[in-house]
């Protein structure tokens, strides 16, 4: 069984040096008094620590922790069209918060997003890599005006520029890209839409290595979600507990990234409750298309913590 | 005023949320107080000292309420959860470079004695006007726990009940103080929404019995706004005087739902600063906000306060919006009387 470790990591560690260090240079940054190079020298040295310690936790896939983004809907900032960026707003179910777009139609990809990210963390490992994106529903919702413009055509809007953030991740070696959209899961209403901009994000695209990713809900709300055209779901078994009900009908030929063990929290689950999901789970996938995560990313918890939760998870994958 | 009645006689009342901004003598004096680098007279030395800048200024401004400002928290979170028997792990994000230290809850909830309460009376002696005591309301400490119990990581309610039960005992000993404006604070109040009937449950508990003693505030901000909208009756039917929202950061949307739902003729908090942002704001924004405000509430009931806790701010831009606020009552109660 093989883990995947990605997404967004907690760069605030009062225990490690970089991390100590990117917090300063962070805050001076902000204040002007240090330039763009020094910041992103700091988040490289950051990004590689990370990199060493969830190698040598033993992890088989993973991310580049999404050092140098505040939130991962800080992408839109790459985005021709997108701008203001004044309001605080909190990212449902979470104590975090980012500052909302406001879109002014045509939305354009200026450069490519993730690329240069990409490629530093090519350099440091040679596990296979996830790309990170939230996908064009998620990042809909999370812009301001987009009472005023329309759902639908804002998310068409925004899985345009994915779209192409996609093609050029996989064609620079991303093993995967894995596209977050949990709000579907509190939005069963949207579905219809939510089907017709995935095959906009996903047109032309290798499918096979793009992921969905939800967490915080339970996909069994949602009928035929697991036909919707990526080639890999993330799903979280933590919490809802129903979730592994949905698997009734998971497709032979799709992968599944179980997230077994839960991320919010410093609680320990059991050898044997993972077990026994694990084992729940895999009466309706085949151990081949398994693979096993936490529930949502990492970044909740502190950096020790999160490691710990690694290993663990490392650790079971090995001895079940 | 009479603040035992039902609301205030003052028209237009300011006030602020809680937190002023913590600079980094403080900070460092905190830090070296958890090194064991300083002894803790002297950090609470430098911790009045700054308390009574701040209540110097608020007299100075003429702030019909004024509050502590919070100086002895390093996190809402963090100061009652180390009270009640958690502990403090690093630090997690919260946007941008901001960050905090969660509380992690490996054991039973444990209250030995009174957490604010010394503090309050302390920094209510500093003033003739009624200090407003803040607590954090169990919602908010649960959402923003890190739970290693297996106790409550398998029941939510408890878990939150026995937080709430406590927190009574520290309204209670508030309340024995003297303290006659106590407001709780639950800006975690919506986040997630399978745990609002037990948040609900729990804020109620925490307050149960005392609805006459005092007047009472539930602060909350920042929520979704589809989560609000579930949410807005329920949090109507709670028993405090006053529900505080940050209109400012959302440019007054917020306004919607008390078209929609009413407010119970409760008095409104109305948050017309934003705290997270340098820029400041006009006197006309405010008085716009208020003239909006307006339609709906009698000038007593409205309290012209920030969105939330300044402790982001820098002292200067702190001071400065507080001041806006302040001078902004005064021409509405000029203009709207």
């Amino acid at each position: 069984m093989e883990v995947i470790v990605c997404g967004r990591w907690n760069r605030h560690c009062s225990s490690r040096e970089e991390t100590r260090k990117l917090h300063l240079v962070r805050n001076r940054y902000d204040s002007d008094k240090a330039s763009l190079k020094e910041l992103m020298s700091s988040q490289d040295e950051v990004t590689a620590l990370l990199v060493r310690e969830l190698e040598g936790a033993g992890v088989n896939m993973l991310g580049d922790g999404m050092i140098r983004w505040d939130s991962i809907f800080d992408i839109a900032h790459a985005i021709d069209g997108c701008c203001e960026f004044d309001q605080l707003t909190r990212i449902p179910k979470t104590n975090h918060f980012h500052r909302q777009p406001v879109a002014k139609l045509p939305l354009l990809r200026k450069k490519s997003i993730l690329k240069q990210d990409l490629a530093f963390v090519s350099e440091l490992t040679e596990k296979p890599v996830v790309m990170c994106l939230p996908g064009p529903y998620g990042l809909s919702l999370q812009t301001r005006n987009m009472p005023e413009i329309g759902l639908e055509k804002l998310a068409y809007a925004y899985a345009e520029v994915l779209n192409q953030e996609i093609r050029d991740l996989l064609a620079n070696g991303a093993m995967l890209v894995r596209v977050e959209e949990p709000h579907i899961l509190d939005h069963v209403q949207d579905f219809g839409l939510f089907k017709d901009t995935s095959a906009r994000l996903l047109d032309g695209v290798d499918t096979l290595r793009v992921a969905l990713a939800t967490w915080f809900g339970d996909t069994n709300t949602i009928p035929g979600y697991f036909d919707l055209p990526f080639g890999t779901f993330f799903v979280d078994f933590i919490g809802e507990g129903k979730s592994v009900e949905a698997l009734r009908n998971f497709p032979c030929d799709k992968q599944l990234v179980a997230g077994i063990v839960d991320a919010r929290h410093t609680y320990r689950e059991s050898f044997r409750q993972l077990r026994d999901l694990a084992s729940c789970i895999l009466q309706h996938v085949s151990s081949e298309q398994l693979l096993i995560s936490t529930q949502t990313d990492l970044h909740f918890l502190p950096w020790e913590e999160a490691i710990l939760k690694v290993k663990r998870l490392v650790r079971f994958a090995h001895e079940y | 005023m009479n603040i035992k009645q039902r609301g205030f006689t003052t028209p237009f009342p300011t006030s602020a949320v809680g937190s002023y901004p913590q600079n980094s003598e403080m900070r460092d004096a905190r830090a070296r107080l958890r090194r064991g680098e300083l002894d803790e007279a002297s950090y609470f030395e430098i911790i009045k000292k700054h308390t009574l800048s701040w209540m110097n200024f608020q007299e100075e401004i003429d702030i019909t309420v004024p509050v502590s400002g919070e100086f002895l928290r390093e996190d809402m979170a963090a100061y009652f959860g180390t009270h009640l028997g958690g502990r403090l792990l690093d630090f997690v994000p919260s946007y941008e470079n901001r960050r905090y230290r969660p509380v992690e809850y490996y054991q039973s909830i444990q209250y030995s004695q009174p957490i604010s309460v010394d503090d309050f009376k302390f920094v209510q002696s500093l003033t003739s006007r009624p200090l407003k005591a803040t607590l954090t309301g169990p919602a908010t400490l649960a959402d923003w726990a890190l739970i290693r119990s297996r106790k409550y990581y398998r029941d939510r309610r408890i878990f939150r009940m026995d937080l709430a039960r406590v927190l009574r005992k520290e309204v209670k000993y508030l309340l024995d103080a003297g303290g006659k404006i106590i407001q709780i604070d639950e800006p975690a109040l919506t986040t997630k929404m399978q745990n609002f009937a037990l948040d609900i449950d729990a804020i109620r508990e925490t307050i149960r019995g005392f609805e006459g003693r005092a007047y009472f505030i539930l602060h909350i901000c920042y929520s979704d706004m589809e989560a609000l909208d579930e949410a807005f009756p329920y949090i109507l039917e709670l028993p405090f005087h006053q529900i505080h929202m940050e209109m400012a950061n959302r440019n007054y949307s917020l306004m919607r739902f008390i078209e929609k739902y009413g407010f119970a003729d409760k008095d409104i908090g109305l948050g017309v600063i934003d705290v997270h942002s340098d820029r400041m704001e006009t006197k006309d924004e405010i008085i716009s906000g208020v003239k909006y405000a307006r339609h709906y509430f009698r000038p007593e009931q409205i309290w012209l306060t920030p969105d939330c806790g300044l402790k982001e701010r820098s002292d200067k831009v702190a001071r400065e919006k507080l001041r806006i606020v302040t001078e902004a009552a005064e021409i509405c109660r000029e203009k709207f009387l």
